[in-house]
C-alpha cells in the first residue's frame, strides 16, 4: 500500500486543500498505520507547539552590533569600504595552540583533555570577529597563549579564591617559577574554541590593564554567578621572572568584574 | 496606520549608511534566531555562540542579501548554518561536551520521561526529546512547529524540495512522538521511520 507521506504532515497542520484532505481521509479510513501516525504527529506537534519561547540574552547581539558601527567608523575616517560592511576591519582570531603558546615564549602546561588546544579547521563558524576596541588592546596575545578552558563544578568565593591561588603560587614556586598547573584541581572538561573566546573578551573589556601573561582560564561559578577565572603571572619587566599572580573573576554573561586576587609567587 | 518598517528597508538603509538599522535588524530577530538554536541544539550556552554568530554572519554577509527572498528566509538560513557549525564540531570533538553543567537547565543526555500513560508531557521533556531525534528532522521541527515557518520557506531556508520537507516534518513528529514515549503497545516496528528518506 502506498502511504500519502507528503500529504500526512499537512492533514495534521491542517493546511490541505479540501480535494487533498479527502483523499487523505478516504486513505485513513482502510489503514491502521497511518491512522495511528497522524495521532502521533498530532501529539507531537502539540507537544512543540506548547514550548514557550525563551527570552534572548540581552547582549546577544552586541558583538555584531559593536562590529557594525566599527566599521561605519573606520568608514568615516576614509578606510576604503569594498563590498561587505565589514571590510577595512577583516581581522579575525582563532585560538591558537600550545604550539603558539610555546612560540611565544609561554611554559603551559595543561592536563586538560587531549583535544584542548587544537586548531579547528573548519569553516567560518570557528572564527570570531572582535570590535576594533577589542583587537586595538591586543587580544591576539591572550588568544595565541590560551590553549583551552577548563570546566570546574566549584562555586568559588572570596576565602576558596584566595586558597586556588596560594595554592597555585605555591605550585608554581615548586616548579621552579613555571606555572605548571599538573597540581592543581583536575577538570572536568573543557569547551569549544567559543568559550574561550568570550572569556578573552572579557579580560579585554573589563581588564584592558592587564599586561601578564595568562595562565589559565576557567569556568565556574563565583558566589553562584557563572564565572569566567582568568590567571595571570605578572613581573617587573626588562626580562625579570614572574613575581606574582592574579586572578580575575568575570561574570560570563556581561564580563562584569566579580572578584579579583593577587599572591606573591 | 502603518506597520514597522519592513526588514528589506532596514537592510537598504544599512547599506545607505544608517547604522542604528542594523541594530533595529538585530533587536527584531533576536529572539527568534536565539529560539530556533536553543530547540535545535538544546544548549543554552551554545544558543547563545550560535546567535551571536549568526548575526555576525549576517553582518559580513548583509551586502549579499538579493531581496529576492524574504529577509526572515535569509536569517534563517544564516541561523541554521551556524547551529550546524556547532553540531559539526560536536561531532569531531565529542570529548568537549559538557556534562553535568550547572548552567544548562536542558540535560545533554538521558532519555525523556518513559511512561506516558496519560499521553501529557512538559516543556523540559519536549526539549529533552527533540534532541533524540535526527538533526535534519529536529531543524525542520524547530522551523515548522515551533517557528511557523511556511513549507516553501523553510525548503528554501535548507535548499531542499518542498516534499522533502513534508517528509521530514511527518518523519519527525513521528520521531518525536516515540522519544516522548507516546506510542502505545500496538507499535509495529517496521513502521518506525528512520534517518533515512524519501528525497523527493
Amino acid at each position: 500500500m502506498t502511504h500519502p507521506e507528503e500529504l500526512l504532515a499537512g492533514y495534521v497542520d491542517g493546511t490541505l486543500s479540501a480535494q487533498e484532505r479527502a483523499a487523505v481521509e478516504a486513505h485513513v479510513a482502510g489503514c491502521a498505520r497511518c491512522s495511528r501516525e497522524i495521532g502521533l504527529a498530532t501529539s507531537a506537534r502539540s507537544a512543540l507547539r506548547s514550548l514557550e519561547e525563551v527570552p534572548a540574552p540581552a547582549d546577544i547581539g552586541s558583538l555584531a552590533i559593536r562590529e557594525a558601527s566599527g566599521s561605519r567608523a573606520a568608514s568615516a575616517r576614509g578606510t576604503p569600504r569594498q563590498g561587505t560592511p565589514r571590510q577595512g576591519t577583516p581581522r579575525w582570531y582563532r585560538v591558537g595552540g600550545l604550539v603558539a603558546a610555546v612560540a611565544a615564549g609561554l611554559l603551559v602546561f595543561t592536563l586538560v583533555l587531549p583535544h584542548v588546544g587544537q586548531s579547528d579547521d573548519s569553516g567560518g563558524g570557528d572564527q570570531r570577529a572582535l570590535s576594533a576596541a577589542e583587537r586595538d588592546t591586543g587580544l591576539g596575545k591572550f588568544s595565541a597563549s590560551a590553549s583551552g578552558i577548563e570546566i570546574q563544578h566549584e562555586n568559588y568565593d572570596n576565602t576558596s579564591l584566595t586558597a586556588l591561588i596560594s595554592s597555585i603560587a605555591a605550585e608554581d614556586s615548586s616548579a621552579g617559577g613555571a606555572m605548571a598547573t599538573a597540581a592543581a584541581p583536575a577538570p572536568s572538561s573543557t569547551r569549544s574554541e567559543a568559550q574561550v573566546d568570550k572569556a578573552l573578551a572579557c579580560i579585554v573589556r573589563s581588564a584592558p590593564g592587564e599586561t601578564g601573561d595568562l595562565k589559565r582560564l576557567i569556568r565556574a561559578r563565583f558566589e553562584g554567578t557563572s564565572a569566567y577565572l582568568a590567571l595571570f603571572t605578572e613581573g617587573p619587566g626588562a626580562g625579570q621572572p614572574a613575581d606574582r599572580a592574579i586572578i580575575w573573576v568575570f561574570a560570563t554573561d556581561d564580563c562584569r568584574i566579580l572578584a579579583s586576587s593577587l599572591a606573591q609567587l | 496606520m502603518t506597520g514597522p518598517e519592513p526588514d528589506e528597508d532596514l537592510v537598504r538603509r544599512y547599506l545607505a549608511g544608517d547604522e542604528r538599522a542594523f541594530s533595529l535588524l538585530v533587536e527584531r530577530h533576536q529572539t527568534r534566531v536565539f529560539n530556533v538554536a536553543l530547540r535545535v541544539l538544546g544548549d543554552p550556552d551554545d544558543a547563545r555562540d550560535a546567535a551571536q554568530d549568526a548575526f555576525l554572519s549576517m553582518l559580513r554577509k548583509l551586502s549579499q542579501f538579493r531581496g529576492d527572498s524574504a529577509f526572515t528566509t535569509w536569517l534563517h538560513r544564516v541561523t541554521v548554518n551556524s547551529c550546524y557549525d556547532i553540531l559539526r564540531k560536536r561531532r569531531r570533538q565529542p570529548m568537549l561536551r559538557l556534562v553535568g553543567d550547572e548552567d544548562d537547565p536542558i540535560p545533554e543526555t538521558g532519555p525523556p520521561v518513559a511512561d506516558h500513560a496519560d499521553a501529557t508531557v512538559d516543556s523540559i521533556d519536549v526539549s529533552r526529546a527533540l534532541l533524540l531525534i535526527p538533526e535534519e528532522y529536529r531543524v525542520t521541527l524547530v522551523l515548522a512547529d515551533i517557528q511557523d515557518v511556511p513549507y516553501d520557506e523553510i525548503a528554501r531556508v535548507l535548499d531542499v524540495p518542498i516534499g522533502t520537507v513534508k517528509s521530514r516534518v511527518h518523519r519527525g513528529r513521528i520521531a518525536l512522538a516515540r522519544a516522548l514515549g507516546l506510542e502505545g503497545p500496538e507499535r509495529e516496528p517496521s513502521s518506525a521511520p528512520g534517518p533515512s528518506e524519501r528525497e523527493s
